[in-house]
């Protein structure tokens, strides 16, 4: 029972970007994937997400091969994405965004709602309730669109720079939400982060993506202490 | 007094065509060129089962809309849908509508021939007196339906859960289908919704002016000019787009005669699209990041 | 210095050469019958070149040639010994289509005669190429005065419609009977445009002066402004040169929705093609058409039902059915005379001196043409007809126009 991708091959147009990456994520497991800009990340979880076609390889949730499925059809066999940018329906409010995620979790709603437990933890969200979503501060935003991925009642969550653009108050936060979330839904997470320290601090295990191909992978402790790493992705000379 | 009622109620047919073109753009930044076709198609739909004694005119009418919105669902997805994948620069649906216009065209003429029928279904034939201006009561009948079906779209989408899909889809359709949602789908729904309106207005146009093949083309520049007026990506747009170049194209021609009156409307349009390109209603869609 | 041969693209070059050859393969096929002269039955076989709009919305004006050749082809080789092998183009309508389909039928077809195109505009777009082609033409359809310039002689069109300023001679008197008002409304077409200017001719040599001029678009919305200018501008009789029925029926429901009363309301003939299921019997209550061809009995009549005997359809376009019939008969008598339909400026001139034109079994109209009249009727208002219609939409005569302009109809 995980999200695995094998060998998979994708990227825009005839470039490839990613050539053979393979991968694994469990329940309940946060996986941190690192590594610099343009090594393919962001093309990793498009991938996975359905947004990017898979030339060759295979994607499968719990044995079953979502490959060659649309994304609204990977959204709701529980593969959710929270992409980079947030990407807020900007004209629609902070309810409707959220309802928006609940469209995705419709038919798995078994359980008590994880939604309520982080509206109750992170309470400005009931402030801003009504609002347009375009008009919050960018750590909202960020809220928002987790709390709009935790309602689609995920099973894998993708989670591209959640990030970028926040200060670094705002990214401790959004890095609570992440791990408040784990909890909550026992979900499998897939954390794609430029911040690399924070990433593999919060994280069980990690791959380091270079070139379109996976360079390292491993415990997310033991290879946040390798030198290689240090050197490479947390400015440490 | 005389020019402003005239116009407000001719407006009102062209509002209506004009929701078809906003409906289809604001899901899927899509026009169907074939417009006036679907009005011919539902108006001759109509006119196939109107001998049928045991349905209802209201009946016939909707077999009219199913029709050209069965048909218009499946444009979409083998017609338009195909020729919109390269990304947001992609215009080669713009070819292919006008390609479906030819066909259905050629075909609707094949079957029916070019003369213009006469069409009884849903006619209110005769005039009332609207503040001492003669209107014709078919005429009235299309504004009334245009101002209650613009008004019902605009609740539809801001209360329903099938109205928040769509505003979505409309915002960012891939992020909707990031939610379980597909932009396929909702395109051709509305598609067949948009195709439906038209025709509906087909239907009961035709009931004044008979069902021929080309009886939706001459209406064609006048809704497209009342869309891009009002802001194509705007349910309240038609209404103030038909309305305004309803108005001024008829006062333009009872002051200077009708050849004036279709060019001031198409000056409006012109006008519009410098000082506000987006039309009087529209919004101007803003990436924030 | 311009250099035919394009050096640089061959291969566009030969594929244009290669689909060249092959549309001169096609056009100059040889096989034909049509040889123009008698063959041992003593038959002769012309070949007829025919153009009109076989497809798209004006297709009716097409449909009437069709209907006249199905309906009367078997009898023009009995009378005349001449058989018509039709060779037909399609002008979809068009200026630019009408253009290439008479140069196909002239260059390379190498027909005897063209019959068409019908509509007026399209036939003055081809009248230059065909009078300098020197192939007789055969104007059934138009009725533009416009479209023979009789300055170029020997010339080589002839006309058996009415034409618009026979019409406005005829209709004139009646318009502007005691001094009244006149607005006209008239297709932006070539037929509206001549109809428009004819009218305005008319009225100036007789000191008259069109009060309004307002054209109405090809399938236009409505026509209220057209009407609410003319009841503004106390117009009290209306003219109406209207191309399509459909758009006549647009214009008299504009006259029913203003409350507007005009004491007189004329039009053509073309109203009797797809008017009536268009409109209601009080918006045709007062419109009176003027033609010189008697409806109701006689030869036309007799044409008209044979059409809808031999076709089971109505006549496509009534007036044009029988001009057509008055046209091929003229033409065929003129072939049987010469001979030999090759014999073009002999055929020619025996069309111009022709002494009886046939119209159905009963009516006969004699020496209509001379070198500079070639127009099968006259604008001699005893010779038009005045009809009205009764709630059925059936015609019902009024008198003759001379009658009608001495006491009113």
């Amino acid at each position: 029972m995980s999200l695995v991708v094998d060998t998979i091959e994708s990227g825009y147009d005839r470039a490839p970007i990613l050539t053979g990456v393979s991968l694994r994520v469990d329940p309940g497991e946060m996986v941190a994937v690192v590594g610099s800009n343009g090594a393919g990340k962001s093309t990793l979880v498009r991938t996975i997400s359905g947004l990017l076609a898979v030339r060759s390889g295979a994607i499968t949730v719990d044995d079953v091969a979502i490959t060659k499925l649309a994304p609204e059809r990977r959204a709701r066999r529980g593969v959710v994405m929270v992409p980079e940018g947030r990407k807020l329906f900007p004209q629609l409010t902070v309810g409707e965004n959220i309802a928006m995620g609940r469209r995705a979790g419709r038919g798995r709603t078994s359980g008590e709602d994880p939604v309520d437990a982080l509206l109750d933890t992170f309470t400005i969200l009931r402030e801003r309730w009504g609002q347009q979503a375009s008009l919050l501060s960018g750590g909202e935003q960020q809220m928002v669109a987790l709390v709009r991925a935790v309602a689609a009642r995920p099973r894998y969550l993708l989670l591209d720079e959640p990030s970028l653009g926040l200060s670094p108050l705002k990214t401790l936060e959004v890095f609570q939400l992440i791990e408040l979330v784990r909890e909550r839904t026992g979900a499998g997470i897939l954390l794609v982060e430029q911040m690399a320290d924070q990433a593999l601090a919060a994280s069980d295990r990690a791959y380091v993506l270079e070139h379109g191909k996976v360079a390292m992978e491993g415990d997310a402790a033991t290879l946040r202490a390798s030198d290689e790493i240090r050197r490479a992705y947390l400015g440490v000379a | 007094m005389e020019p402003v009622i005239i116009g407000l109620v001719l407006g009102g047919l062209y509002a209506l065509l004009a929701q078809s073109f906003v409906l289809t753009f604001i899901t899927t930044r899509t026009l169907n060129f074939a417009l006036g076709e679907f009005v011919a198609l539902g108006a001759f739909a109509t006119l196939a089962v109107a001998s049928w004694g045991w349905l209802p005119d209201v009946g016939k009418v909707v077999v009219g809309v199913l029709v050209a919105g069965v048909v218009g669902a499946f444009v979409h997805r083998f017609l338009i849908l195909p020729f919109t994948t390269q990304g947001e620069h992609d215009v080669r649906w713009l070819l292919s509508s006008v390609a479906v216009s030819f066909v259905l065209l050629d075909l609707i003429t094949n079957v029916e021939g070019p003369s213009p029928q006469r069409s009884d279904t849903a006619r209110v034939s005769g005039t009332v007196d609207l503040f001492g201006t003669g209107v014709s009561k078919q005429q009235l009948l299309l504004a009334t339906l245009a101002v209650v079906i613009s008004l019902l779209l605009i609740l539809v989408t801001k209360r329903t859960p099938m109205g928040l899909v769509m505003r979505a889809v409309s915002q960012d359709p891939e992020t909707a289908s990031l939610m379980g949602v597909s932009p396929r789908r909702v395109g051709m729904g509305a598609y067949a919704a948009a195709m439906g309106l038209a025709g509906l207005a087909g239907v009961l146009y035709a009931a004044t002016v008979g069902a021929s093949p080309v009886m939706g083309e001459p209406l064609l520049v006048a809704s497209i000019a009342v869309a891009i007026v009002g802001g194509l990506g705007s349910l309240w747009g038609p209404l103030l787009g038909g309305a305004l170049y309803g108005v001024l194209s008829q006062f333009a021609s009872y002051q200077w005669g009708t050849i004036w009156g279709e060019t001031a409307g198409l000056l409006l349009v012109i006008a519009v699209l410098v000082w506000k390109p987006e039309g009087l209603l529209g919004r101007r869609t803003e990436v924030k990041l | 210095m311009f250099n035919w041969s394009s050096p640089r693209k061959p291969l566009l070059a030969s594929i244009a050469a290669v689909a060249l050859l092959s549309l001169t393969a096609c056009g100059g096929s040889d096989d034909s019958d049509a040889t123009g002269k008698a063959d041992a039955d003593g038959v002769i076989t012309v070949k007829l070149g025919v153009v009109g709009p076989k497809t798209g919305p004006a297709s009716l004006y097409y449909q009437y040639m069709d209907q006249t050749f199905e309906t009367f082809s078997d009898d023009f080789e009995e009378k005349y010994g001449v058989r018509f092998e039709v060779i037909a183009e399609d002008d979809k309508a068009s200026p630019e289509e009408t253009a290439r389909a008479v140069s196909t039928l002239i260059n390379d077809e190498g027909v005897h005669a063209i019959l068409g195109p019908p509509l007026s505009g399209n036939a003055l777009q081809v009248a230059e190429t065909i009078q300098r082609s020197k192939v007789p033409w055969l104007l059934a359809g138009p009725n533009a005065d416009e479209i023979i310039n009789y300055d170029q002689q020997p010339n080589w069109a002839f006309q058996t419609n009415f034409t618009n300023q026979q019409i406005m001679e005829v209709l004139g008197q009646r318009l502007f009977a005691n001094d009244a008002k006149v607005g006209i409304v008239f297709s932006a077409d070539g037929f509206g445009q001549s109809n428009v200017d004819h009218l305005k001719s008319w009225a100036k040599e007789n000191g008259h002066e069109v009060t309004v001029e307002e054209s109405i678009q090809p399938g236009a919305a409505d026509a209220n402004a057209i009407i609410q200018r003319m009841k503004s501008s106390g117009v009290e009789s209306v003219f109406m040169g209207i191309t399509q029925g459909a758009d006549t029926a647009t214009v008299t429901r504009a006259i029913a929705q203003a409350g507007f009363d005009p004491a007189t309301i004329m039009t053509t003939g073309t109203i009797l093609t797809n008017y009536k299921d268009l409109a209601e019997p009080e918006q045709w209550a007062n419109i009176q058409i003027v033609d010189p061809r008697n409806f109701l009995e006689g030869g036309d009549k007799e044409v008209l039902d044979a059409v809808q005997e031999a076709t089971g359809d109505a006549p496509a376009i009534p007036t044009n059915n029988i001009s057509t019939y008055a046209m091929l008969d003229i033409y065929a008598q003129a072939v049987k005379e010469v001979g030999d339909a090759n014999e073009k400026e002999a055929v020619r001139k025996a069309m111009e001196d022709i002494e009886t034109v046939h119209i159905g079994e009963t009516l006969t109209i004699d020496s209509p043409f001379a070198a500079d009249d070639h127009r099968l009727y006259t604008d001699d208002l005893s010779t038009w007809f005045t009809y009205g219609f009764d709630k059925d939409f059936n015609l019902v005569l009024k008198g003759t126009a001379q009658e009608c302009a001495d006491k009113g109809c």
